[in-house]
């Protein structure tokens, strides 16, 4: 693993670990800003760096420090104001929340800082009310008030869905330009530069080939969405890197949807009789009651049987989405395995039902932990090399001249 | 407690992290260097981000929109800079107010379920009762006919012209009581053996042959009618859709969140609302019902007397399955209506015959059904 000195600039490999380890979060404080004795030991190692070979390895990893009840304090004084506002205390409460869950986020030993702010969640909202939902409910209404013909209707119909999906990837990457350039880590700001223009063709062919080919395309789709977010994205000047393909999806995707096809079918054959049986008495509120009962039952279970299929797939596709994206030399590791995340969700879903929703914080913070408990990055990294590339000025309040790379988030 | 305090300086500019000490003065801070530059950040100008809570690193800024950070881990800093700064260290969190800062949270929490149960309670069916007038007739009779078509299709209706002309004089001897009214109420009979019937918004009452044949008086049949005709004029069904997305918006509003599991724990206090409501407009269908009998004349007693009949149908209804029931529990409601009918009418009216009775209930044994396969029959 190639390396340089911070202090010379001579270049080194790691050849072993130190004895002392720096703290806790970190395994092997490479490059740190304190000279070690340990580690001068490692740069005394020097080889040519044209020929070296990755003998050792630096692991940093994260660290979630929020407990629930802090955050559930948080959550009643935001509840409380939201609702004597009428709402519109909101997005400040989104921004304490954010700021919040950022602050007790730390990584390699320093916390992350959100530097957004509710006025801005604000903008973005009236933005992309004016640009997409005004015209969207228009569309989508207008043909009840004309009188025109039924293709003017349906043409207004078409535009209005056209609209819908044009917005789902411009919301994508304005809110992850806007997110990332209000996200900070040791005072250096990442940042986004993808253009939207991009993302939309990328978006649209997928979603294409996708339907084409019955869902097959998925994984393909999914990585190269994710490989367009992560190669656009930086750390100050740093960019990340990703370097997977939907080849090493394929498979587990397959194996998910051939299963699901399966399970679909005995579901839908076993409870075609079920749902047969009200059917004769459709008109009869009281054998309604039981058909709806039965249909909601069958989409419940429906969704449960995917969701749970979904699972195991998902726990590939976001370890993989980890493990193909790097930072300068160093790579990062999620070693998530199906079972925990299953645990994860189930008890997630028991505590929802059971609290009617008011555990969303433990949710959040579980969620959170789940991934910061097992995320690192594995590797040399060359944080002390990367330098602030904040452009200064906020991607909001620029007027409508192009939106479409301009960032906002809905809140 | 220490005057000088180690930690770090990111410069905002690079992502090195320099370690720095830390002094106090009572105007500034005065961050040093390893390499003796010092650094003079006034206390007016910095912004303190991270720190709030108890063992969390102090994290402090200086300038925009790129600020120059310091971190310390120290938490007697905070008391230190209170104590030395004094009036300006207004932008500092005070550790001694944390139990205050606790104590307002478990408040807030208070206000916040009491808001909530209020709301719950009051706030929701009192919007939906205030909302639901300004809602225009016609489009409670256009939702009303859509829904009926559904339920009620043409061929499935009790189309005896003379029966069901006595029966409409009943439902039009209880809405002449009610003069004021905006809507028309139009009757249908549907050829059902099911024991139910229901209103739909704008002015449909709909009763299956079940509960007509279920009758033994006249004036059964009229409370069955006044209960349904108070759901119309109560707008129940229109409220409802109020309260329902009221609901919902609530526990939203609550939890913060519209999406993923959250969407479940909604649902289900949807749920629950609906039913709540439900029995709430239940109840008052009832109550109204009753006053509307003893307007016509018609003794209340034929209501409860009904509602035992209903009871001995579904003998197994217990109080507790009532909670998770669009309905009341039935023995609860005959228990009320007593209460409420009081003494009879002194000269209660008498609507038909027992014998005619039997006759105008057998509507749908007579009627001539509109469908192409019942013309069939019955020129047969």
């Amino acid at each position: 693993m190639k390396a340089s000195c911070t202090y010379c600039g001579a270049l080194f490999v790691v050849v072993a670990m130190p004895t002392a380890i720096p703290d806790n979060n970190v395994s092997f404080h490479a490059a740190s800003e304190v000279p070690d004795p340990g580690l001068q030991l490692v740069e005394q190692e020097v080889v040519s760096a044209e020929n070296a070979q990755p003998l050792g390895a630096v692991s940093r990893k994260t660290v979630f420090h929020g407990a629930g009840g802090t955050l559930f304090g948080i959550h009643l004084i935001n509840t409380l104001l939201t609702l004597v506002t009428l709402g519109i205390y909101y997005y400040w409460a989104k921004v304490r929340v954010r700021a919040f869950l950022f602050s007790q986020t730390e990584f390699a030993g320093d916390r992350f800082s959100y530097h957004g702010s509710a006025r801005e969640l604000l903008n973005g909202t009236i933005k992309a009310s004016l640009v997409f939902g005004i015209p969207y409910f228009l569309m989508g209404n207008a043909g009840q008030f004309l009188e025109g013909s039924t293709a003017i209707q349906v043409t207004l119909k078409v535009a209005a869905s056209l609209l819908l999906i044009l917005f789902i990837p411009v919301a994508i990457t304005g809110a992850r330009r806007y997110r990332l350039s209000r996200t900070a880590w040791r005072g250096i700001r990442f940042s986004f530069r993808g253009k939207t223009l991009d993302f939309i063709k990328l978006w649209l062919s997928g979603y294409f080939l996708t339907a084409v080919t019955l869902g097959l395309y998925y994984p393909y789709f999914s990585t190269k969405k994710h490989a367009f977010l992560t190669t656009h994205s930086y750390f100050g000047s740093e960019p990340f890197k990703f370097s997977g393909d939907g080849v090493a999806l394929s498979r587990p995707f397959l194996r998910m949807y051939l299963l699901a096809v399966a399970v679909a079918g005995v579901v839908g054959l076993g409870l075609y009789s079920f749902v047969d049986l009200p059917g004769q008495n459709i008109e009869d509120p009281e054998a309604m009651g039981s058909f709806v009962f039965g249909a909601i039952a069958s989409l419940m279970i429906g969704a449960l049987v995917s969701r749970l299929l979904w699972l195991p797939y998902s726990v590939i596709e976001q370890r993989f989405f980890w493990e193909q994206t790097s930072i300068g030399s160093a790579r990062f590791q999620l070693p998530i395995t199906t079972w925990p995340y299953l645990k994860l969700k189930l008890g997630n879903l028991l505590l929802m039902l059971c609290t009617l929703g008011f555990a969303w914080p433990w949710i959040t913070i579980r969620n959170i932990r789940f991934i910061t408990d097992q995320l690192e990055l594995v590797g040399i990294d060359n944080f002390d090399e990367i330098v602030q590339a904040y452009d200064g000025a906020p991607p909001i309040g620029e007027g409508l001249d192009g939106f479409l790379d301009t960032g906002f988030d809905l809140g | 407690m220490p005057s000088l305090w180690q930690g770090f300086y990111l410069d905002g500019r690079s992502a090195t992290r320099h370690p720095v000490s830390i002094q106090l003065t009572t105007a500034a801070l005065h961050i040093v260097k390893a390499d003796g530059h010092t650094i003079r950040w006034p206390y007016s100008e910095i912004v303190q981000t991270h720190g709030a809570y108890e063992g969390e690193q102090i994290r402090l800024e200086y300038g925009a929109p790129l600020p120059q950070t310091v971190i310390l881990q120290d938490s007697t800093f905070l008391a230190a800079i209170q104590q030395i700064s004094g009036s300006s260290a207004t932008p500092f969190h005070n550790p001694r107010q944390r139990p205050l800062r606790l104590r307002l949270t478990i408040l807030a929490g208070m206000v916040l379920l009491g808001m909530m149960g209020g709301f719950y309670m009051w706030g929701i069916p009192g919007l939906a009762k205030l909302v639901a007038p300004h809602i225009p007739v016609s489009w409670e009779e256009q939702l009303g006919m859509s829904v009926l078509e559904q339920i009620a299709p043409s061929e499935k209706r009790c189309v005896d012209q003379t029966r069901l002309a006595a029966l409409e004089s009943i439902v039009a001897r209880l809405s002449r009581a009610v003069p004021d009214s905006p809507y028309r109420i139009r009757l249908t009979v549907v050829n059902r053996p099911t024991v139910n019937a229901f209103a739909l918004p704008g002015g449909q009452v709909v009763v299956f042959r079940g509960l007509l044949e279920a009758t033994e008086t006249p004036e059964q049949f009229a409370s069955v009618l006044a209960h349904e005709l108070q759901h119309i004029y109560k707008q129940h069904s229109t409220r409802s859709l109020i309260e329902q997305a009221s609901t919902s918006l609530l526990i939203a509003a609550a939890t913060g969140d519209f999406t993923g599991g959250v969407a479940y724990g909604i649902e289900g206090a949807r749920v629950l609302g609906v039913l709540r409501y439900s029995r709430l407009h239940e109840g008052e269908a009832d109550r109204e019902g009753l006053r509307l009998l003893q307007a016509v004349g018609i003794d209340p007693a034929e209501m409860v007397a009904f509602y035992q009949i209903m009871q001995a149908q579904h003998p197994h209804d217990d109080a507790a399955s009532s909670y998770l029931s669009t309905h009341p529990d039935t023995s609860d409601r005959i228990e009320k209506l007593t209460a409420l009918a009081v003494a009879p009418p002194p000269h209660p009216v008498k609507l038909f015959s027992l014998e005619e009775w039997k006759e105008l209930r057998s509507l749908c044994q007579h009627s001539v059904a509109s469908s192409p396969h019942a013309a069939m029959d019955s020129s047969q």
